[in-house]
């Protein structure tokens, strides 16, 4: 049987062994040093020959904060447009430093405080009464009693109140279960790893009491193309299952191309378009491709280019009636003016 | 004897340190450091109470005082500290080094030996940061550390200069030999002078160089023969901004804020650090806990290691804080922290280039803002006082020194932005040889570009300096060479007179102006004598439009050209040669200023239906931008409407874009009034053709396309 999608640790199982082998001082519960661990994000190469992929591309430094956040008392905050790769760097911390990036809970409106620390199994608790077989643990509880890092993705979708149960959680190291009488209490190398999204600032802004307990290293957009388009060929290789050089580079540079001139509402020379309102990220541009290059291998004859790749991005681009006015303003007076018939045309049918 | 070398960073925070401890354990009689001799004359201001780092010792070619060069002192600089404490304790004090009469007569005085050389070192040592490198070889300050950091960089040395022995080869970098010589030559005298302990003070770089000090006769010979020059050397304030750039010892320092925090808390700094980000943020409004603090340093020290650093370094700690307090409330303070604004004080008199001093004296006298900073300043001339202050704002403005005038829309008022800096004081420094005070110093400097050609409007620029910096020596000389602009066209003597006509009419918040007035009227009437010959040129219509604006508020200014003027108006009215477009504005300014010129008349001529496009611009020359011609004359609808109705379709159609501008350019106001004149008959208009009922059926149909049906009677 073969899983749709790999857990990092499991994904990475080769490049783990090796950096494990690194020797230096880990911080208590840490599968590996703080140095093995930026290399594991940042990329690199071990003496052995093992290369490291780099996890994330762009300014270690920032990475490097939030390693160190993790070997102290505060818990981390990765904050963020979307799309511009949260999730992925804490699921790739969290398998680097406690080797399960498993332990998650989803933010959603409708999560409770019970998925944050512990429910019960009504039938246990009916048959026998509070017991501690009867107790469901969190992801979180059960990262508290194995010394791992728990994550929480979308933060501040949670309902202020269900936040506010982290407070104890995270100043306290413990959490009590009155109904036995105990408490589940954090072992060495816990720590909690969230994401949260810039653009849902306002949903259930984070307490002031809450923000004192993280550090927040914010992740910025890939500032460059050469980055961006990178990183998008990496994630579609992985993707994909195929390597990247087996990858159509052209249209997938054209696409990124036209993501960040939308993106920056202004063209690579300059001249200002309007910004349409939907989703235009790199996750955004990986996923278009993705779907483009699906569509051609199974439907098509293989070959990925413009016609491939228009649906997806007005799908994503395109809100409402005025950000298609946009696209096509976008696709006859700067596309076309520029000689990029192919692109022009193929938006065009589409909007 | 003993001669004691002590290598250390300029601008080093660890040196300092370090060298304070060793100074005051060993005691020396006699301490040698690494400066301009020259600046020995600066020596009596320190210990006084008005000399405060951050300071520079600026030295300058005293007949070219552009060429200066400063050595900057902070608080934490080790030279700081060892001339404080031989000022201090009594002992001998001398500096060393080239003197600045020689070195600035070379065409190049920068120093050719770098820290960069130090950072490298660093780098090969497995050091990041050279400066902890440094404090790592000083440890504490006691002699093991000071011997280790020597022969640190004696091993650098002795790698790099090779068979020369230790010291800087005179062909590949011929100012550090000879400023290596002049060194010995100085620690050589003090040695002779028999003192028991002699403390050398010198860049870590040149300290092996000065160890050997045989070989009296090559020094000798590298220091003979050098072209000099005469210097001045003067105190001036510095700022902790300017640290960070390379100044005369080669060496700038990136942090000085986090660099004056290590002088003083030494092992304490990364705690002090953070405490400061602290206040700052308390300061702001925002909480930040002592809690915060220690996640903070925490956090840095758990970086620091994993970037291999023994401890957090300004950047660690920095990065720290930005995670654990809120982003945008450090964002907020960082400056704050950073603290790049902090400025050091000198005497206000003391060894200072006398223009210099004068102007301190006028800023201190005036109560100007002296900050670093830019501070707006807004003056009401009608208070004595404040025309006082420009004028001394203007005085600094023309000598390119810290006052910035802003745009200003009342008379009486001016806004200016004052900066006041290192870089104004060395602006004032380049300008000493003009004079010893501030106005003399401005005139001589406006009266030297008086001698410029330049273009009249640069001329009549010059009379506006003179009068607002109040030098009324040099109003006298502008004004001839105002009159002296030969050759000067219509519109440039009319925009010259409204000029100087604007400056004649300061009158109340400035001396007497006559003078000034007398030729504005000069100028203004051989303007308006030059007029109908360039009114003649089409190529030149726009600019006389403007021009024609220009002469008439000097007119009006001056009051005695009121006649000049009129009949200058009345002759482009009715002059058939004068372009179309000049004629018509000169008949609505005609009618506008209620002079006596027959424009029902000129109407009729201009308005030849054989000529639409001269009689378009006509009208565009009386309608654009004011309609008081056709409000006021309405009889001047009559030829207006005959004009139209004897154009043909094809005139029509050309003459249809100008008119439209014509009108388009009026006001909203305008338009009513006009079309409400018409609509009330009050205007006579010729005959008209009855209406064509089919042919206006047809247009209904087409408008009611797009309105929908219109009331009214149907015609039909």
């Amino acid at each position: 049987m073969s899983h749709l999608r790999l857990t990092a640790e499991e994904a990475c199982a080769d490049e783990l062994e090796g950096l494990a082998a690194l020797p230096g001082a880990r911080p208590p519960g840490w599968q590996l040093t703080p140095r093995a661990v930026r290399t594991f994000l940042v990329g690199g190469e071990l003496a052995d020959g093992t290369v490291i992929a780099p996890k994330y591309i762009g300014d270690p430094r920032r990475i490097e904060v939030a390693i160190a956040t993790l070997a102290t008392d505060r818990a981390l905050l990765l904050q963020g447009e979307p799309g511009t790769g949260k999730s992925w760097v804490s699921e790739h911390l969290a398998a680097a430093i406690s080797g399960d990036s498993t332990l998650l809970v989803q933010g959603t409106a409708g999560t409770d405080e019970s998925s944050l620390t512990y429910g019960w199994n009504y039938a246990r608790l009916l048959a026998e009464g509070p017991s501690a077989a009867a107790v469901v643990h969190s992801p979180l509880l059960v990262a508290m009693r194995t010394g791992g890092i728990a994550r929480i993705e979308e933060l501040t979708r949670l309902p202020s109140e269900v936040q506010d149960a982290l407070l104890g959680l995270l100043s306290e190291k413990s959490v009590p279960i009155p109904e036995l009488g105990s408490a589940v209490r954090a072992e060495a190398g816990f720590n909690l790893i969230a994401t949260s999204n810039l653009r849902d600032r306002g949903v259930n802004e984070l307490s002031s009491a809450l923000r004192r307990r993280f550090a927040v290293v914010e992740l910025p957009a890939p500032d460059n193309a050469a980055d961006e388009l990178h990183i998008v060929l990496t994630r579609l290789a992985s993707l994909a299952g195929v390597p990247v050089d087996a990858l159509p580079a052209e249209p997938a540079r054209a696409l990124v191309g036209l993501f960040r001139e939308l993106r920056a509402g202004q063209t690579a020379q300059g001249r200002p378009v309007r910004r349409p309102s939907g989703g235009l990220s790199t996750a955004d541009a990986i996923g278009v491709l993705h779907q483009g290059w699906t569509r051609a291998q199974f439907y098509g004859d293989g070959a990925l280019g413009p016609a491939q790749l228009a649906d997806g991005l007005v799908a994503c681009a395109a809100r409402t009636e005025d950000d298609r006015h946009a696209l096509r303003e976008y696709a006859e007076l700067v596309l076309a003016e520029r000689g990029e018939a192919a692109w022009s045309e193929a938006l065009r049918d589409r909007l | 004897m003993t001669v004691r070398l002590f290598p250390v960073r300029h601008c080093g925070a660890a040196s300092a340190r370090a060298l304070r401890t060793a100074l005051d354990a060993w005691s020396p009689t006699a301490v040698v450091i690494e400066a301009p001799p020259e600046a020995e004359a600066l020596l009596l201001d320190v210990g006084g109470g008005e000399l405060a780092p951050p300071v520079a010792m600026l030295a300058w070619d005293r007949a070219q005082p552009e060429r200066s060069l400063a050595t900057p002192l902070a608080a934490f600089s080790p030279e700081w500290v060892a001339l404080s404490w031989a000022v201090r304790s009594g002992a001998g004090l001398r500096f060393a080094d080239l003197p600045m009469s020689r070195r600035l007569a070379l065409a190049s005085p920068l120093s050719e030996a770098r820290d960069d050389q130090l950072a490298a070192l660093g780098r090969e040592a497995g050091w990041v940061d050279p400066a902890e490198w440094w404090a790592e070889l000083l440890g504490t300050g006691d002699d093991d550390g000071w011997e280790r950091a020597r022969q640190a960089i004696r091993r650098a040395r002795v790698h790099q200069d090779g068979p020369h022995g230790v010291r800087a080869s005179p062909e590949d970098s011929p100012l550090e030999a000879r400023r290596e010589a002049a060194m010995r030559q100085v620690v050589r005298e003090v040695v002779r002078q028999g003192h028991a302990r002699i403390a050398v003070v010198v860049g870590a770089w040149h300290a092996p160089a000065l160890e050997d000090l045989s070989a009296v006769g090559e020094d000798r010979r590298l220091l003979t023969g050098l072209d000099r020059v005469r210097v001045g050397v003067a105190w001036i304030p510095w700022t902790h901004d300017l640290l960070r750039v390379d100044a005369g010892y080669g060496a700038g320092v990136d942090e000085p804020a986090w660099t004056a925090c290590w002088a003083e808390h030494g092992e304490e700094r990364d705690v002090r650090w953070v405490g400061r980000w602290t206040a700052a943020l308390r300061e702001h409004g925002t909480p930040a806990s002592a809690a915060g603090a220690a996640d903070a340093l925490w956090l840095a020290t758990q970086l620091a290691s994993l970037r291999e650093l023994a401890r957090p370094g300004v950047e660690e700690l920095d990065e720290a804080v930005a995670a654990v307090f809120p982003a945008d409330a450090v964002a907020a303070v960082r400056a704050r922290v950073h603290g790049s604004e902090a400025m050091g004080r000198v005497p206000v008199d003391g060894a200072a280039v006398p223009l210099l001093a004068a102007a301190r004296r006028d800023l201190r006298r005036l109560r100007l803002p002296t900050e670093p900073r830019p501070v707006p300043l807004e003056l009401d001339l009608r208070q004595v006082t404040a025309v006082e202050r420009s004028s001394c704002l203007h005085r600094l403005r023309l000598l390119g020194a810290g006052a910035r005038r802003d745009e200003d829309e009342v008379r009486y008022r001016e806004n200016w932005t004052l900066r006041w800096g290192p870089q104004q004081e060395r602006a004032l420094v380049a300008s000493s040889p003009w004079g010893t005070d501030l106005a003399s110093a401005a005139a001589m400097r406006l009266s030297r570009q008086l001698e410029r050609d330049a273009p009249l409007a640069v001329r009549v620029a010059w009379v506006h300096d003179a009068l607002l910096a109040g030098l009324p020596s040099v109003v006298g000389p502008a004004l001839q060479r105002v009159e002296a602009a030969a050759g000067a066209r219509a519109d440039e003597l009319l925009v010259a007179a409204a000029g100087l006509a604007d400056a004649a009419s300061y009158g109340f918040v400035r001396a007497d102006r006559a003078e000034v007035g007398a030729v504005a009227g000069r100028l203004l009437r051989s303007g308006l004598a030059a007029l109908p010959s360039t009114a003649r040129d089409p190529a030149a219509v726009v600019l006389l439009l403007q021009a024609l604006d220009a002469g008439r508020r000097a007119a009006r200014l001056l009051t005695t050209e009121q006649v000049v003027w009129e009949r200058a108006l009345e002759r482009l009215a009715v002059d058939p040669a004068v372009s179309p477009r000049i004629a018509g504005r000169a008949a609505r300014m005609a009618v506008e200023d209620e002079v006596d010129v027959d424009v029902f008349a000129a109407a009729q001529r201009r308005l030849d239906p054989n000529q639409p496009d001269a009689a378009a611009a006509w009208i565009e020359g009386l309608v654009e931008g004011s309609a008081t011609a056709l409000v006021h004359r309405p009889a001047l609808w009559q030829p207006l409407d005959r004009w139209l109705h004897a154009l043909g379709p094809a005139s029509f159609e050309r003459v249809l874009p100008a008119l439209h501008r014509a009108f388009a350019s009026l006001p909203p106001t305008a338009r009513d009034q006009l079309a409400a004149a018409l609509a009330q008959g009050e205007v006579a208009l010729g005959e008209r053709a009855p209406v064509d009922g089919e042919r206006a059926a047809v247009v209904r149909r087409g408008v009611e396309a797009w309105t929908g049906p219109l009331g009214g009677p149907s015609a039909g």
